[in-house]
């Protein structure tokens, strides 16, 4: 900024931030486990898989691989269909995609069972063999059609970061196929190869799907040690050699996230061409063979089948729209608790992993370690991340952060602010610089400048990373139950409660409304940002 | 994209605003009210208007966290374990007595001897006064009326490895958690670790199916999925309130007898609002909330006779069973480790 001294290094501040929220916990719990294994020394053959730990992590590892593969190879040709749609019904399919995001993969499992028992009712009255959800192929199958949207989500995303230029080159030296193969997905490649090893991760580390379907993973495995024992050491202990393998898949995804948030590091990057592309769609009409056509149909058949059982199905169990009031009058404080936690989660991941990717895209010197120490909880279970604030922060002078509303926030941001970091990180780096730093020479007054060129060229990055984090935090149980201050809830909490319960009117009333939530969420945030921008037009 | 000076200071700003926003709901008064925390292992739907009628009737606010099944055990439990250097929580009210014990064990919780406990069997009453039990939910084969006739149901834990039964149409929760991990600890104390260890393993050599929770299992024979599996009595009420087709039948009642599993309620030691939490616990283990919590359908079991009325009056069960486990609740407790260690190795293949 003219005639203002730069201050090289305060960004750093803010990564560093970024590892004491995302590490902090880890390393609370790695020295817990380190204390434990002093007193305990034999408490470190938990470390090594016995035979039998070996075959679940076998279980785990072939699962969660399968569902990350598969999905993606799904959500691959599904969003490559959506991504070549005009603008407008693009913009609307891919928020109708997401919906389903924020419903927890129980509630997926369980609608699926009530549409299986149905299909089930309808074969056996054909005299044909009924089919069956339970054991790894109805847990793959679950998990698959649970984590489809996000797939798809993340294709989309990929695709943002293909530079429309290149294209437009590609078109005219090899106009079809190859433009596909030779430009639009080695572009895209490193985030698609992220979000693969994002759907793994979340995949190794549910334990609700696999137990309710009878299948044994590591995951249950740790859940049943941390049951009997209560010590969380021990069951950090025991998740080391499934942290060993996250670790080396976040290796793998880290060399795609760097890719895409270094300067320079992908194709087009600098180049001036990739700021305000979002309406440029019409260089994306290139032709492509009928066999890739139809898988893309498909895909995307499958994607409407993952919208349409969970609609239908919440829908028929609720009964009817005064049942469904009941359940919001109900719930209301909930309701009005989680929308905003999830919006000042949202907030926070939003503004951390912006300034956080900021600096993580800035040099190239950035080491992996830094990735890797910013994407670790992804690979932690949840309840230990919700075990490992509470070790932190349960002391004065915290005790009032404890004692507040803010707590499952701190969660929330401990679990997600890895996404919203790559996420910003990938915005940052597919903004053109030039204009950026054209920015800070012609306005001078700062906050002008955030509001009138900064937010603005990175909005799409801000929508998909707000998205995804208000989403996921929607759901999210595991911490959450750990450290909610007394006399709260979250709706997710309340849908659990029914399910013991075995209300299941309730329940599909409850999974409705977070769906409901998160539709209205995408309609404010759509809105808000379209009238910001008609606003900045009339300017 | 590099920030500036003054862009840091803004965007710091920003950052705080979402942060401190959270914090707003502890720094307002509260007209002070007094204020008791109640950690709650039993189900939100039985247990809140128990507790929102202790606020009517005493004015003390009751601030409570509710555990869901789904956590598996490593919810609540886990939090006051990790909460012991500066608790928040006042009482622990949960729907079984082995976490309480485990809470015991651990020094998480303070004596208090209740006067409302001296209507109780001494049995349900700790010797320390550290905890004290009541009500109570039994664990019961759930039959399929549609499939099996009721003179041909069966009887007893046993015919679980009966060859007339397909494997694959019984159930059982996971012995590794909730109440089934309480009633393998409680086999052990009766028929020994070797005994009961080879029940289990035979189940699991049979193919018996292992679900993911009583509810679960309630569901499943309620749909005709399954024949007959073992859960617990609210769960079993809760599926003859919804019209499904069964029956439940009290295992064992000529043999070792059917468990019955008591709530329990405890003070935490070192929360921050004693007098609140023992005036809570008092009213919880009043004869006016076990008649209530029968009533609502959260346990069948009284432990006093004036509370028998409600609870073979609400439709969902005959009569009681006539006869019970009767094994000291500690010594089921001190045989959890030795089973779950076994059961890890028979089901977590």
């Amino acid at each position: 900024m003219p005639g203002q001294p730069r201050r090289p290094g305060f960004q750093f501040l803010w990564v560093l931030a970024a590892i004491v929220i995302c590490v902090g916990p880890v390393a609370l719990l790695l020295l817990a486990a380190l204390r434990g294994v002093i007193q305990h020394p034999d408490w470190l053959l938990l470390v090594w898989p016995s035979e039998r730990r070996a075959r679940l992590l076998w279980n785990s590892l072939s699962l969660s691989g399968s569902v990350a593969v598969v999905g993606m190879l799904t959500g691959l040709p599904a969003g490559l269909a959506i991504w070549r749609l005009p603008t407008r019904i693009k913009r609307v399919l891919q928020w109708l995609v997401l919906i389903f995001v924020p419903l927890p993969p129980y509630i997926h499992a369980l609608v699926w069972l009530a549409a299986a028992q149905g299909i089930n009712t309808v074969l056996l009255s054909l005299g044909l063999p009924p089919i069956s959800l339970q054991g790894w192929g109805g847990t793959f199958w679950i998990q698959w059609m649970a984590l489809l949207p996000l797939a798809v989500g993340i294709t989309l995303l990929a695709l943002q970061t293909v530079d429309p230029a290149t294209i437009e080159v590609g078109q005219l030296l090899a106009p079809g196929f190859s433009v596909l193969g030779r430009i639009v997905l080695p572009s895209s490649a490193p985030l698609l190869l992220s979000g693969t090893g994002f759907l793994f991760l979340l995949t190794l580390i549910d334990h609700s799907v696999p137990g309710l379907l009878g299948l044994n993973t590591y995951a249950l495995d740790i859940f049943a040690e941390f049951s009997a024992t209560n010590q969380p050491a021990r069951a950090f202990l025991l998740a080391v050699p499934g942290l060993v393998v996250s670790l080396l898949v976040l290796l793998g995804v880290q060399s795609g996230i760097r890719r895409i948030a270094q300067p320079g590091a992908q194709p087009g990057a600098g180049s001036g061409s990739q700021s305000g592309n979002w309406s440029r769609r019409s260089i994306l009409h290139f032709p492509l063979p009928g066999w890739f056509l139809v898988l893309e149909q498909l895909a995307v058949a499958l994607v409407t089948l993952q919208i349409i059982v969970p609609l239908a199905t919440l829908v028929g169990e609720v009964g009817s729209v005064d049942r469904f009031k009941q359940s919001l009058f109900a719930a209301r404080s909930e309701i009005n608790y989680t929308l905003w936690l999830s919006l000042a989660a949202a907030l926070l991941c939003l503004i951390l992993g912006w300034l956080t990717g900021s600096g993580l895209s800035q040099s190239r010197r950035q080491s992996a370690v830094v990735w890797w120490l910013v994407t670790l909880p992804l690979a932690v279970p949840a309840p230990l991340i919700g075990i490992a604030l509470i070790m932190a922060i349960n002391h004065p002078p915290w005790s009032l952060v404890y004692a507040s509303a803010a707590m499952p926030v701190l969660a929330a941001v401990s679990r997600f602010l890895p996404f919203a970091t790559i996420l910003m990180a990938a915005q940052i780096n597919r903004t053109d610089p030039l204009l950026l730093d054209a920015a800070q020479i012609a306005c001078a007054n700062p906050i002008r400048r955030l509001v009138k060129i900064q937010l603005p060229l990175l909005a799409p990055g801000f929508l998909a990373a707000a998205i995804l984090i208000f989403s996921l935090t929607l759901s999210e149980l595991g911490a959450t139950l750990l450290v909610i201050p007394p006399g709260r809830a979250t709706l997710t909490l309340r849908i659990y409660n029914y399910l013991h319960y075995g209300a299941s009117a309730e329940v599909a009333g409850l999974g409705l409304m977070l769906v409901g939530v998160l539709v209205l969420a995408f309609l404010l945030l759509v809105l808000g940002y379209s009238l910001w921008l008609r606003l900045r037009r009339v300017e | 994209m590099k920030i500036q000076w003054t862009e840091f200071r803004i965007l710091t700003v920003m950052l705080l605003l979402p942060l401190l926003l959270p914090l707003l709901p502890a720094c307002t008064p509260q007209a002070e009210k007094p204020v008791v925390v109640i950690y709650v292992s039993v189900d939100q739907v039985y247990a809140e208007p128990i507790l929102k009628r202790f606020e009517e009737q005493t004015g003390i606010r009751v601030l409570a966290v509710y555990d869901v099944e789904a956590s598996k055990t490593t919810g609540l439990v886990n939090r006051l374990i990790a909460e012991q250097g500066q608790p928040q929580a006042d009482v622990f009210w949960s729907g079984e007595f082995v976490q309480t014990l485990l809470l015991q064990q651990e020094g998480v919780l303070t004596p208090y001897a209740s006067p409302e406990s001296t209507s109780l069997p001494d049995h349900l009453v700790d010797p320390n006064h550290y905890w004290t039990a009541f009500g109570g939910r039994a664990r019961v084969i759930l039959i399929n009326t549609d499939r099996i006739l009721l003179s041909e149901a069966p009887r007893g834990l046993a015919d679980f490895l009966d060859p007339r039964w397909q494997p694959e149409r019984i159930g059982l929760a996971n012995p590794l958690f909730g109440t089934t991990c309480t009633h393998a600890a409680a086999l052990y104390a009766i028929q020994g670790p070797a005994v009961a260890r080879q029940f289990f393993a035979d189940l699991a050599g049979r193919g018996v199916r292992i679900l993911d929770g009583n509810s679960v299992v309630r569901d499943m024979v309620a749909a005709g999925q399954l024949d007959f599996g073992l859960t617990d009595t609210d769960d079993a009420c809760g599926a003859l309130a919804n019209g499904a087709p069964v029956a439940i039948i009290y295992p064992d009642q000529d043999s070792t007898g059917t468990l019955v599993i008591p709530n329990t309620v405890a003070l935490i030691a070192g929360g921050p609002h004693p007098q609140e939490g023992r005036l809570l616990i008092d009213y919880l283990l009043s004869p006016s909330v076990e008649a209530a919590l029968i009533s609502s359908g959260w346990f069948q079991i009284p432990t006093r006779t004036e509370a028998t009325a409600p609870a073979v009056g609400t439709g969902c069960l005959d009569s009681l069973p006539q006869r019970m486990i009767t094994v000291p609740l500690a010594d089921i407790y001190h045989q959890l480790e030795a089973a779950k260690s076994d059961l890890t190795e028979i089901y977590l293949r």
